[in-house]
C-alpha cells in the first residue's frame, strides 16, 4: 500500500509514467504541483483510468485549474485534499514514495 | 534493520541523482540496513560499461557502483522493460543483476520499509 | 585554502587537512613524509593497509568505509588483521582516515 507522490509534470518528466509500470493494487498517487497538469489531457486521463487519485488542493487553484478540471473531479477515483490531507494520507498509507 | 530500496530512474550525466542515490546506497549499507537497488527507465545507463565521466566533467562514481557486493548489497534489480525499451542485454551491463518484470519491481517496492527514488 | 609541501623539488598539493589534491602526485617514498605529519612511523603492517585502500581507491574511485575496510582486509590478509582494534592500533585517529591520507587518496567523504 504505497503512495506515489508525483510533483513534476508529466510532458517534462516521466515520473508519472514510471511510478504507473509499478503501480501496486492498494497503491494510490497524490498529483501535486505541474503533475497536475495532465489530468487537462485524455490521454493521461485514459492512462489513470481505475487508478486512486488524490489531488492537492492549493496547487490546483493556484494553476487556475478547477473548473477546467470539473469533469476529472466528478469521477469517484479522484479525492482533492489539502495539507492536512496529506498528512492524514502519509499515515494511512504504509509509505510515501516521492518520484 | 529496515529493508530500503533505491530507485535510479535518471542518467548518470546531467544532473547529480544517481550519485546521490548511489551515496545513500553505500552509506546506509554501512549502516546494517538491507540495502537494494532498481535501475529503471535512463537509470539503467548507470550501469554501461566504458563509460569516460571525465570527459564529460563529471567525477568518475560510475566505477563505484562496482563496489556495492562489498558493502553487502546484493540485490540488483534492473527493469525488464527498461533493457527492452533501450535495446540493453543484461549481460551487457558492467554488474551482476537480475532482470525484474514490472509486477516483480512493485512486489519489491510494497515489501521494503522504505523506498527512495532518485 | 591550498597548502602544499615540497616534494623530491615539485610542490604538492593538498587540502587544509593534508589530504592530496591530487591522486597521481603520490609516489611510495611520500607515504613516509605524510605519516610523520601523523606521528606514524610505517611498518610493513601498516604497508598492507595503504596499499590495500590505495588500489581499492584506483578500482572503485571512492576510499572504503570502515566497516568494508574491515572486511575486505579480513578476506585478503585473514581475520586477526579484519578487525577494528587491529587497524586502530595501527592508525589512532581512525584507519578511514590515516591511511587514506597516507596512501594519498582524498578525505573519505563519510568518515565512519
Amino acid at each position: 500500500m504505497n503512495l506515489h507522490h508525483i510533483q513534476t509534470s508529466a510532458y517534462t518528466d516521466n515520473a508519472l509514467s514510471l511510478c504507473l509500470r509499478y503501480y501496486g493494487v492498494d497503491d494510490a498517487i497524490l498529483l501535486a504541483g505541474d503533475a497536475i497538469n495532465c489530468l487537462l489531457d485524455v490521454n493521461w486521463q485514459t492512462q489513470l483510468q481505475g487508478k486512486t487519485l488524490y489531488l492537492l488542493e492549493s496547487d490546483m487553484l493556484s494553476r487556475g485549474l478547477k473548473t477546467k478540471l470539473e469533469n476529472s473531479l466528478n469521477s469517484s477515483h479522484i479525492t482533492v485534499i489539502d495539507y492536512a490531507g496529506f498528512v492524514s494520507l502519509s499515515l494511512q498509507f504504509s509509505k510515501v514514495i516521492t518520484w | 534493520m529496515k529493508k530500503i530500496s533505491i530507485l535510479f530512474r535518471h542518467s548518470p550525466y546531467g544532473n547529480a541523482a544517481s550519485r546521490e542515490g548511489l551515496d545513500l546506497a553505500l552509506l546506509s549499507a554501512s549502516f546494517e540496513q538491507e540495502v537494494s537497488v532498481i535501475f529503471i527507465g535512463e537509470g539503467l545507463l548507470n550501469l554501461l560499461p566504458n563509460q569516460q565521466p571525465q570527459l564529460s566533467g563529471v567525477k568518475d562514481y560510475i566505477a563505484t557502483f562496482k563496489a556495492m557486493p562489498l558493502y553487502d548489497i546484493e540485490s540488483v534489480l534492473v527493469c525488464e522493460q527498461s533493457l527492452a525499451q533501450l535495446g540493453i542485454g543484461i549481460n551487457e551491463l558492467s554488474l551482476d543483476c537480475e532482470s525484474a518484470s514490472a509486477a516483480l519491481i512493485s512486489h519489491h517496492l510494497t515489501l521494503s520499509d522504505e523506498v527512495l527514488v532518485f | 585554502m591550498v597548502n602544499s609541501f615540497e616534494f623530491e623539488g615539485k610542490q604538492i598539493h593538498t587540502d587544509h587537512q593534508g589530504y592530496l589534491l591530487n591522486v597521481e602526485d603520490w609516489a611510495a617514498p611520500m607515504a613516509d613524509i605524510i605519516a610523520a605529519t601523523e606521528n606514524i612511523e610505517l611498518s610493513a603492517n601498516h604497508w598492507e593497509v595503504i596499499n590495500f585502500v590505495r588500489s581499492f581507491y584506483l578500482e572503485y574511485k571512492t576510499s572504503p568505509a570502515i566497516r568494508v575496510l574491515v572486511k575486505a582486509i579480513g578476506q585478503s590478509l585473514g581475520p586477526d588483521k579484519g578487525n577494528s582494534k587491529y587497524l586502530y592500533t595501527l592508525f589512532p585517529v581512525g584507519p578511514a582516515k590515516q591511511a587514506t591520507k597516507i596512501a594519498g587518496l582524498p578525505k573519505p567523504a563519510k568518515c565512519i
